[in-house]
């Protein structure tokens, strides 16, 4: 095979690091850690409307171990292309109230494998108060910190009530 | 999914299938596919059941469902097993998202005496929705 020839055996290792390269790239981003990108108003006291680089774990939602107060970033349940960034405020079985600012107010108990997700700016976040409760499965990962503008840890943001 | 896998035939021999997993990352779905989804009451469990209706289409329901009729919300489809008597599915827990199913169910491969494409079958209790 005269054609190959020029480029020799190197070539054909390159090509082959490469592709197990990206492989692994894909893996890590798949199964362990992944950086991505956050936009828009609804989490704006956590997060910048500009956008902010934050960093999420997938062993969180695999593991089972999510609660009230982490913050996610799940596939939108109303369009599949996009992924959303919300915090979670009730686990399954969990009683919620839709929104506490109307008269009549209406309840709702979150259904085996959903969970309850809100943005925090609740004047302007479409959330589960338009959609429902998120399937579990739909859940990409727990975010834990963020790299750009600040550089720091997200913790759990629930505090619990105290009594006086 | 009864009469469409594993039905009295196979003597509960397991079916098996060829998977689609492309159609994940176009989610261009058809009305008739089979199509495999994580269940929405259980994110480690994956079932198997045909896509009946597409957002904007009107589906009447049967029983287990509280509603005679049900639009379907963007981004949300309505899934049904074939055996509707015996199957767990969107008239019990409603429309579910789209971005659930991760595989398109395309050939039956074993056993060789049912080798062959599923074919696509569309429901009769569906209005469909057309945008001009």
């Amino acid at each position: 095979m005269p054609f190959i020839i020029p480029f020799g055996r190197s070539f054909f290792k390159k090509i082959e690091w490469a592709i197990k390269f990206a492989c692994f790239v894909h893996l890590i981003g798949e199964h362990v850690t992944e950086v991505t990108m956050c936009i828009g108003p609804s989490m704006l006291p956590t997060f910048n409307m500009i956008g902010d680089i934050v960093v999420l774990e997938h062993f969180s939602p695999k593991l089972k171990r999510l609660e009230i107060g982490d913050v996610v970033v799940c596939i939108s349940p109303t369009n599949p292309w996009r992924a959303v960034c919300k915090r979670i405020l009730g686990m399954p079985g969990d009683r919620i109230c839709i929104d506490p600012t109307v008269i009549n107010r209406k309840y709702i108990i979150v259904p085996r494998g959903h969970v309850w997700l809100q943005g925090d700016n609740m004047s302007n976040s479409t959330d589960s108060r338009s959609y429902g409760p998120v399937p579990y499965a739909l859940i990409r990962g727990r975010v834990f910190a963020r790299i750009w503008p600040q550089t720091c840890w997200i913790k759990n943001g629930m505090i619990p009530l105290q009594d006086e | 999914m009864q009469p469409t896998f594993n039905p009295d035939s196979n003597k509960l021999r397991r079916d098996v299938v060829l998977l689609n997993r492309w159609i994940a990352v176009t989610h261009e779905y058809v009305r008739g596919d089979v199509v495999t989804l994580f269940a929405p009451d259980d994110p480690d469990r994956v079932i198997t059941k045909r896509i009946i209706a597409l957002e904007g289409d009107t589906v009447f329901t049967t029983l287990p469902h509280p509603d005679k009729f049900v639009k379907i919300p963007k981004g949300h489809c309505w899934i049904e097993g074939d055996d509707i008597f015996h199957s767990k599915d969107s008239n019990e827990y409603g429309p579910v998202p789209l971005a659930l199913i991760n595989a398109k169910v395309s050939y039956i491969l074993l056993p060789f005496s049912r080798f062959g494409k599923i074919e696509r079958v569309e429901s009769s209790r569906v209005s469909v929705f057309k945008d001009d």
